[in-house]
């Protein structure tokens, strides 16, 4: 009876243990790419590109073998010690408002951003990221005016001086066109990674507690998880609701020396809550 | 016998001499280098919105050559116009180009249309070679496209003429260069396929005030088409675009969303001296 006892325990222990955690095993698959071509009736494609002195060059959008590839590289000026120049490329999807857990399985494939010595405070990255917009602090004056804007990102970085690393990120539009955003709570993952290893990004926007809860784990790893509070006011869509995958490259602008970051990533495994 | 000699090698040089157009030509990029020369191009894209998406796009050097690929759907709630989108590879310093040469391969298209949307003309998805050349006068300065002459050569699988190269030439009718007005338009006899290379060339002959546009397959000869201007020419383009793109537009469709998808290879690209 002792034994039975025992064995029971050891079996709901390991139920626990293995059960996925709650968040996760509520969510619903929204995109495998097995269709082979991208579905218009879930995402929509948008890109930013630089101009003929910083140009954006290669760029891909597609799927291969069964998952979405997002490829950028991007230049910085030559002519300018100051700043960077940044490109990107997307995938969003149509109706992002009821979203608030986006997941995806994200694998890098190369990353690489250089530096510049004349040029050194600039922050020189390239990134593969889940973000989204989830509400708006009370700023905004209306639809299309994203002042107040909090976007939370879960991004897969190489970066300059940090270098391989995972961050957790909340930020905020200043302005309208919200064509540059604010840091308001920035974190960096334990765990890092590395080319061809794939990652599971979660990212939850968490509003009975005031916070977003992001994740990280690695195929053959454990969960890692990150909590960022925040104290705005939540109670308003955002000016802009996009919730998106995307590689996003800021390359160090350097003069006499053409600089540049670049990213290939793919996609896989896109899961929202239901 | 020494004077017949003479004759045939003279004979000999004209024939095989390339037209003079063609023998001006510069090498541009064959695309060798494995990245796009940030030093010679630069990228851009139109991308449309949540309605009318644009989906795949691809810009890279495969295998030697520059892929431009795009996918364009449609609206779905609408039996009128097309969505059009772009993607496209742009020469850093346009200004001194007036001849520009490309060797453009579909590797694949798909245009679908609407049966309820019959009536919209120029549903296609192309490859195309592009150009401003001069502005006629119209713009009011930097920023005002008014009056830019755009000049092309279509690789399209059109809606409705299927397989076949077009030589347009138009005019900004805007600032934006969102309207056109057009002044010309051909369409050649040479038709295309899938995987079969052929040679672009647009001219700006300004000594004639005209446009010169050929195609040449790669085992087959040169058609040549000249479209006339009479606007003025003297003032530079107020932007001197030289292009690679593939521009595609998809038939908008009630209940149906319909694409048009273009995949091509850009290679030789060539220029006058």
């Amino acid at each position: 009876m002792r034994g039975f006892s025992l064995a029971l325990m050891i079996v709901i222990a390991a139920l626990v243990l293995g059960y996925p955690a709650v968040s996760n095993a509520q969510l619903v698959l929204y995109d495998d790419f097995r269709s082979g071509v991208i579905d218009p009736t879930k995402w929509l494609g948008t890109d930013a590109t630089g101009g003929p002195g910083n140009p954006t060059t290669e760029v891909a959008r597609r799927i291969e073998h069964a998952k979405l590839e997002l490829r950028l590289n991007q230049y910085g000026l030559n002519n300018s010690d100051s700043g960077t120049s940044g490109g990107q490329v997307r995938l969003a999807v149509h109706n992002p408002a009821p979203i608030t857990t986006m997941q995806a399985a994200v694998t890098v494939l190369s990353g690489a951003a250089l530096a510049c010595p004349t040029n050194a405070s600039a922050t020189v990255r390239s990134r593969a990221q889940i973000v989204g917009s989830f509400f708006n602090d009370g700023s905004s004056t209306g639809t299309g005016d994203r002042t107040g804007d909090i976007i939370a990102t879960i991004q897969k970085v190489a970066d300059a001086t940090l270098g391989d690393i995972i961050q957790a990120v909340i930020s905020r539009c200043p302005d309208a066109s919200c064509s540059s955003t604010t840091t308001l709570s920035v974190q960096t993952f334990t765990t890092t990674w590395a080319p061809y290893h794939a990652h599971t990004l979660t990212l939850t926007w968490d509003a009975a507690n005031n916070q977003f809860v992001y994740s990280a784990k690695p195929v053959l790893g454990r969960v890692e998880t990150i909590s960022l509070a925040y104290s705005q006011t939540d109670s308003a869509p955002p000016g802009l609701n996009f919730k998106q995958l995307s590689v996003n490259n800021s390359a160090a602008n350097c003069n006499g020396s053409r600089q540049h970051a670049f990213m290939d990533a793919l996609f896989d495994s896109v899961k929202v809550n239901p | 016998m020494r004077k017949l000699a003479f004759i045939v090698l003279i004979g000999a040089m004209v024939l095989t001499h390339p037209d003079p157009s063609h023998a001006q030509l510069v090498l541009y990029d064959d695309f060798s280098t494995g990245l796009i020369d940030p030093d010679k191009w630069y990228g851009n894209n139109t991308d449309l919105g949540s309605a009318n998406p644009t989906t795949e796009a691809v810009r890279l050097i495969q295998r030697g050559q520059l892929e431009l690929r795009l996918n364009q759907y449609g609206l779905n709630n609408s039996d009128s116009g097309s969505s059009q989108g772009a993607i496209r590879l742009l020469v850093t310093n346009p200004t001194p180009i007036t001849t520009w040469q490309a060797t453009v391969t579909v590797v694949s298209a798909v245009v679908e249309t609407c049966s309820t949307n019959p009536g919209t003309g120029n549903v296609r998805a192309g490859a195309e070679i592009y150009a401003h050349f001069f502005n006629d006068g119209s713009s009011t300065g930097p920023g005002d496209l008014t009056g830019d002459m755009v000049t092309g050569i279509q690789q399209d699988l059109d809606g409705t003429l299927g397989d076949v190269f077009k030589a347009v030439s138009s005019r900004c009718a805007n600032s934006s260069c969102s309207s056109f007005q057009s002044l010309g338009f051909q369409v050649f006899t040479t038709t295309w396929a899938l995987n079969q290379p052929q040679t672009l060339t647009l001219t700006w002959d300004a000594a004639h005030k005209q446009f010169i546009y050929s195609v040449k397959p790669v085992n087959g000869s040169t058609e040549t088409i000249t479209i006339p201007y009479t606007q003025s020419d003297s003032t530079p383009p107020v932007l001197g675009f030289k292009v690679l793109e593939a521009q595609n537009r998809a038939v908008n469709c009630n209940g149906s969303q319909k694409h048009a998808f273009m995949d091509a290879l850009f290679d030789n690209v060539m220029v006058n001296q």
